[in-house]
């Protein structure tokens, strides 16, 4: 099994992902209330074009939105710079 | 970025390991995110090793995707040298085997785990012990004082999650299985004819919209995962039973 990893979709990771997990691992708060909640409303002329990423504690997700030819990566507030291709 | 490649964190940019050396995706953080690994190949040589913010380890044929412990210190790999395949952990090599997974690794770093088979028999390694099991593990997974292990295996195009030695229910697809802090229950994301599930123990939970895999709570008393359910992303959080 030198490379093979079997029927498991954890291996197919867009390459943004860790970098997505990684802004998000610095936003967990130590005394959040670990509880069901409505992060995002994806904007109607947006297309989300990787999975959500989430922040372990359940407060924040962040995700990688095209509009007309720009993509960026959206977490909250935060709205990173456009790009032409996000991988 | 001018033919060189380059790792852009948080805005901004850098090429830590030079022009003769390609990045291999993805890139592996710690918990905290203050270290990051990979997997590197020579272009000169196509031989690989593993950078650890920005400094490359011991040159092999082949090398795995790495795993770090939470803070970063320890890191873990498998290597390959000719028909031979061992775990690297922290720069020592372990014993050889003919075919491996990939390691997983304690949140201290003291534990690592490990499928690996040797004239025909699988083992399952766990730091200095190898215990027998009767089929190729396809990933492993520790809890994170490194007691519990689980594993998953292949059996007939479908994929089961061994828990301390108990298989689970069998799924089309199975995620990245987490255990609970103390270490008693596992929990992860499986899919099945079409369906979305959340396993936790031995209890499988139909969901819908579910986009990430799914963690305990600090107190290990929920299961949270991330879903995306029309336009709206939510956390949804199940009770563990």
């Amino acid at each position: 099994m030198a490379e093979g990893e079997g029927r498991c979709y954890h291996v197919a990771m867009p390459r943004i992902l860790p970098l997505l997990l990684l802004l998000l691992a610095g936003c967990a708060a130590a005394d959040a209330p670990f509880e069901e909640r409505r992060l995002a409303t994806i904007a109607g002329d947006a297309r989300v074009l990787v999975p959500v990423t989430f922040s372990q504690d359940g407060r924040r997700a962040a995700y990688v939105e095209q509009r007309g030819d720009a993509c960026r990566m959206v977490s909250g507030d935060h709205v990173g710079k456009p790009y032409g291709i996000l991988c | 970025m001018n033919g060189r490649q380059s790792i852009a964190l948080n805005e901004k940019v850098y090429a830590p390991y030079g022009t003769d050396w390609s990045i291999t995706w993805p890139l592996i953080f710690s918990v905290e995110g203050a270290v990051v690994a990979c997997r590197l190949t020579s272009e000169k040589t196509n031989r690989g090793c593993i950078g650890v913010d920005g400094v490359r380890g011991e040159e092999f044929d082949r090398v795995g995707p790495p795993v770090l412990s939470r803070d970063g210190r320890h890191v873990a790999y498998r290597a390959h040298e000719g028909e031979k395949c061992f775990v690297v952990v922290d720069g020592r090599r372990g014993p050889s085997f003919e075919f491996m997974s990939d390691p997983a690794i304690s949140a201290d770093g003291s534990t690592v785990a490990y499928g690996a088979s040797r004239g025909g028999r699988w083992s399952l390694v766990l730091g200095r012990e190898e215990r027998p099991i009767d089929r190729r593990p396809t990933f492993v997974f520790l809890s994170a004082d490194g007691r519990s292990v689980g594993y998953g295996v292949e059996e007939a195009s479908r994929v089961r999650v061994v828990v301390n030695g108990k298989p689970g229910h069998p799924f089309g697809l199975v995620g990245r299985p987490v255990f609970s802090p103390d270490g008693s229950l596992a929990t992860y994301a499986a899919e099945d004819e079409g369906k979305q599930f959340i396993v936790i123990g031995e209890t499988k939970i139909e969901v819908a919209g579910r986009e990430s895999d799914p963690v305990f709570s600090p107190d290990g008393r929920q299961v949270g995962y991330g879903a995306r359910i029309g336009r709206e992303i939510w956390w949804k959080v199940l009770a563990v039973r």
